[in-house]
């Protein structure tokens, strides 16, 4: 009975049935305490040229150590295509900087995936944010709909 | 509580290349869960940080109040957020380990400004919480009195967890520091609120008494609060009875028949200034600028005619109302709480200029009423 009172109250806020997009994730990769609590997990921008996707992360050094994190890698896509996910730091908006040991950093980043580009119908994407030796990945759900 | 994916994958390929340069890259996938009913809830949350973070708080490094914590081997994360209400906790705290692990919300505890210990405000009894492995929850602590947060400059928070199978304890810890002066914490019991109102009428002065003495009065009112005191809305007001009886030429515009009878309806918009004498009991004026329309609702018109409008004119309108929050419910979502309220208060209707059938009707009425309404 409670879902279903959230499930209606979420449907009224959002005047349809909110769709999940991406999921709560507190990790640890890599000495890297990671959370993606600022992501919109239901709603997308969307306009002719593609979906517009925004992916904000929290991160933590769990070092005590100052490291290097490069976010030029970072890319967003599936088997189909993938796309440069373009990130930088909240602060200095620099896509590669030192962090200091148990330092707390924010990373946002965005990218454009275009009509037909990943799939013609529903896909599920990887969000892979390279930090300094691994990248941390996550997932996120486009619609056929926000295409249209 | 939702399920995570329980461990952080190394994915040896990932579904798409990834080339990172000289350097391979290791990725670890952080997880991808269910949907469902979880979406409202996620969403609350998510809406929560965006409309709530407590402004004061937020450090420049991410822009939020934002503590990542990981000790006593668990992943935990705190942000203060507030509302009119309250200001509160939210934490998330992501168990990786084998064993299942209690939060015990009941012995929470605040170490305000370095030396005054201070326990959660809890409006209803508190329960520990199992997580189990690879599972993780969020949930929100409020702090004991939003008042006295102006006065705060650090909080340290301190969650208490038990390993279930070992039974051994850990406190997991997140130190907040303000980053602005706050000199006053406004609270309210409500930001928006919707009533209903009726009552007698009382008096009237000036020519607007030959309209003659209504009997009751009924209608809503909507108000919407940018703080505290002060705010702005509608209200709808239904003046019934007017019977003509002091002015023979106002009757003979009444349609003919035993019972002579006209009524008002007043819509105008209004300002409110909300005056707190205690956290439930609020003091509101409420001036307002709108219309009246005063049209023959007599019976054998309403079947041959309709209503028939005899005169609309611009009004003044004031209410004092004496309200008070009495009740309050629990919801989910973003505002997580409805109040419910009762007011008693004055109307005064204000005619500068009106007449039918050539009799002037400037002047004013007044009644009583009585609010029943809820807010959030």
């Amino acid at each position: 009975m409670k879902k279903l009172i959230l499930l209606l109250l979420a449907v009224s806020c959002a005047n349809h049935i909110p769709t999940l997009r991406s999921s709560y994730e507190l990790g640890n990769v890599d000495d890297f305490l990671i959370s993606n609590i600022y992501v919109n997990p239901v709603e997308v921008d969307s306009n002719e040229r593609g979906v517009h996707i925004k992916y904000d992360l929290i991160v933590k050094n769990l070092k005590n150590s100052t490291r290097k994190v490069d976010l030029n890698r970072s890319l967003i896509g599936n088997q189909f295509a993938v796309v440069p996910l373009n990130c930088q730091s909240y602060e200095n908006r620099e896509k590669a900087f030192s962090v200091q040991a148990n330092a707390t950093f924010k990373i946002e980043c965005t990218a454009t995936i275009g009509k037909n580009s990943v799939h013609s119908g529903d896909a599920k994407l990887d969000v892979a944010v390279s930090l300094e030796k691994s990248a941390a990945i996550f997932r996120y759900v486009v619609r056929a709909e926000d295409f249209k | 509580m939702k399920k995570l994916i329980t461990a952080l994958l190394l994915l040896p390929s990932l579904t798409f290349g990834y080339t990172g340069g000289d350097a391979a890259l290791s990725a670890a996938l952080i997880g991808a869960t269910a949907a469902g009913a979880v979406t409202g809830t996620q969403y609350a949350i998510y809406q929560s940080l965006m409309w709530k973070e407590l402004k004061g708080w937020q450090n420049k490094e991410t822009g939020t109040t934002t503590v990542l914590e990981s000790n006593c081997s668990i992943n935990a994360e705190f942000h203060l957020l507030g509302d009119h209400r309250e200001n509160y906790l939210l934490l998330g705290i992501m168990n990786p380990t084998k064993d299942s692990i209690i939060v015990k919300y009941t012995e929470v505890e605040f170490v305000v400004n370095g030396k005054s210990n201070r326990f959660p405000g809890w409006r209803n009894q508190p329960s520990d919480r199992e997580i189990k492995s690879g599972w993780w929850e969020q949930n929100y602590v409020p702090f004991p009195s939003k008042v006295e947060f102006a006065d705060y400059e650090t909080v340290e928070v301190k969650i208490p967890l038990q390993f279930q199978e070992t039974k051994s304890t850990c406190t997991v810890t997140a130190n907040f520091k303000k980053t602005q002066k706050i000199h006053k914490e406004e609270v309210s019991y409500s930001i928006m609120d919707l009533g209903i109102e009726g009552g007698p009428a009382l008096f009237q002065t000036g020519p607007t008494k030959k309209l003659g003495k209504p009997d009751s009065y009924f209608g809503l009112s909507f108000n919407v609060f940018g703080n505290a005191n002060h705010g702005a809305g509608f209200t709808l007001l239904s003046e019934n009875g007017f019977d003509g009886s002091d002015s023979s030429r106002i009757q003979g515009k009444f349609s003919k028949g035993k019972n002579y009878q006209a009524n008002s309806t007043v819509f105008a918009f209004n300002y409110v200034y909300r005056h707190f004498l205690t956290n439930k009991l609020t003091l509101n004026y409420e001036p307002a600028i709108g219309w009246q329309t005063i049209y023959d609702s007599n019976r054998d018109n309403d079947n041959d005619n309709g209503r028939k409008e005899m005169t609309t004119n611009l009004v003044f309108t004031q209410k004092l109302m004496l309200n008070w929050a009495f009740a309050q419910a629990s919801t989910p979502g973003v505002y997580r709480y409805v109040d419910f309220f009762a007011g008693v208060g004055i109307v005064q209707i204000f005619v500068p200029s009106s007449s039918i059938g050539g009799e002037n009707l400037d002047g004013s009425r007044f009644g009583a009423l009585l609010r029943i309404g809820m807010g959030i």
